[in-house]
């Protein structure tokens, strides 16, 4: 207020020297001086819960992610193999096949970064994930199915589940409810 | 009230009178005069009224003042702390986001090699409860893992991850 209304000695009303720029904005910058301070107490305040809520959205976004790209590993290995020691024209489709889980595992490895999953909470990446995880999970159930592993893709996903808990559904972008 | 020389209001009154009532008038005066104390007294008084009409209005100035900086300080700390908590929030949510994904990504692999491994008969079904007991979220998300500022530096070195890569790793079984 100091700042605003410089008193004379003698305290009266004609010697006060008045900055009416200050004046005109008094309420805006009483306002503002409340609001700064109070938005850095609020936010150091929320910025915990809110990392703890991100370490666990993101933990339960991406655990399906990585376990179908082990699977995939898996079974592109064992099917190589299998191919590399049976004749081609036994399983005419399983080429077919392992073409199809290579493009499943190109579109796994969008998300992943010198073997660790790198992603960011952007707009950009959570479409990215809405578009892949689609895609990849109807994919990969087919195809698991296709390679005589029918029930590997559900125990995969139901013991993710089990293990990451139900996505809330509040707070976070996109249709976690549907992500299962 | 001024009247018109000669009307009915004057007429009665003979050029004398008039003289004394300016005596009248006149002793009035001196009286009056003679009365300085009072007439300063009055003139200080008016002096005192005005400047304490200066202090009054500067005292309610300031009390305005008061109250629409209280007013306004509470609106504003009101929407600067509600602000400030959504604010933190997500910057919160977005730095912890790629965090929990890195972990979630790795405990991912391992549930996929577990089930792999139990469909081989290549681990038993406790072995495969115990793996999958210790996956769980709320032990893996154990703030013993974490920093104070629930940083990890590398998710391979997280207790629990790191036994059980080196179980499956040690596993004698092909896949």
């Amino acid at each position: 207020m100091s700042d605003i209304i410089h008193k004379s000695p003698k305290n009266t009303t004609q010697d006060l020297d008045i900055d009416f720029d200050s004046l005109l904005n008094l309420e805006e910058s009483f306002y503002q001086e409340s609001y700064d301070e109070a938005f850095k107490i609020g936010e150091e305040h929320s910025f915990r819960d809110g990392k703890l809520l991100g370490i666990q959205t993101g933990f339960q976004r991406f655990i399906l992610i990585g376990a179908l790209k082990k699977a995939s590993n898996l079974l592109m290995e064992i099917n190589n193999a299998k191919l590399s020691k049976e004749n081609k024209d036994d399983n005419p489709k399983i080429e077919k096949y392992l073409s199809s889980l290579s493009n499943i595992l190109s579109l796994i490895n969008e998300f992943y970064k010198d073997s660790l999953i790198n992603v960011t909470n952007t707009p950009e990446d959570v479409d990215i994930y809405e578009k892949n995880i689609k895609t990849i999970r109807s994919k990969s159930k087919i195809l698991f199915s296709q390679l005589g592993e029918k029930s590997f893709y559900p125990e995969i996903e139901n013991n993710c589940k089990e293990i990451a808990g139900e996505i809330p559904t509040t707070q976070i972008n996109g249709q976690e409810d549907n992500m299962w | 009230m001024s009247c018109i020389k000669g009307s009915d209001c004057c007429k009665n009154f003979s050029s004398e009178e008039i003289p004394v009532n300016m005596h009248l008038l006149n002793e009035l005066k001196r009286k009056s005069s003679s009365n300085s104390i009072i007439t300063n007294k009055s003139d200080k008084s008016d002096d005192i009224w005005n400047s304490d009409s200066d202090i009054d209005d500067e005292k309610t100035l300031n009390n305005d003042i008061k109250a629409l900086k209280i007013r306004h300080n509470n609106k504003g700390y009101l929407d600067g702390i509600t602000k400030g908590k959504d604010s933190g929030l997500q910057k919160g949510f977005d730095d912890g986001y790629p965090i929990g994904a890195e972990l979630g990504g790795i405990i991912g692999e391992l549930i996929a090699e577990t089930v792999w491994r139990y469909s081989m008969g290549q681990i038993n079904s406790n072995q495969k409860k115990i793996i999958l007991n210790e996956l769980k979220i709320d032990k893996i998300l154990n703030s013993k893992y974490f920093d104070i500022n629930l940083h990890l530096s590398n998710p391979y070195e997280h207790p629990v991850i790191k036994k059980w890569l080196l179980f499956f790793k040690n596993l004698q079984y092909p896949l």
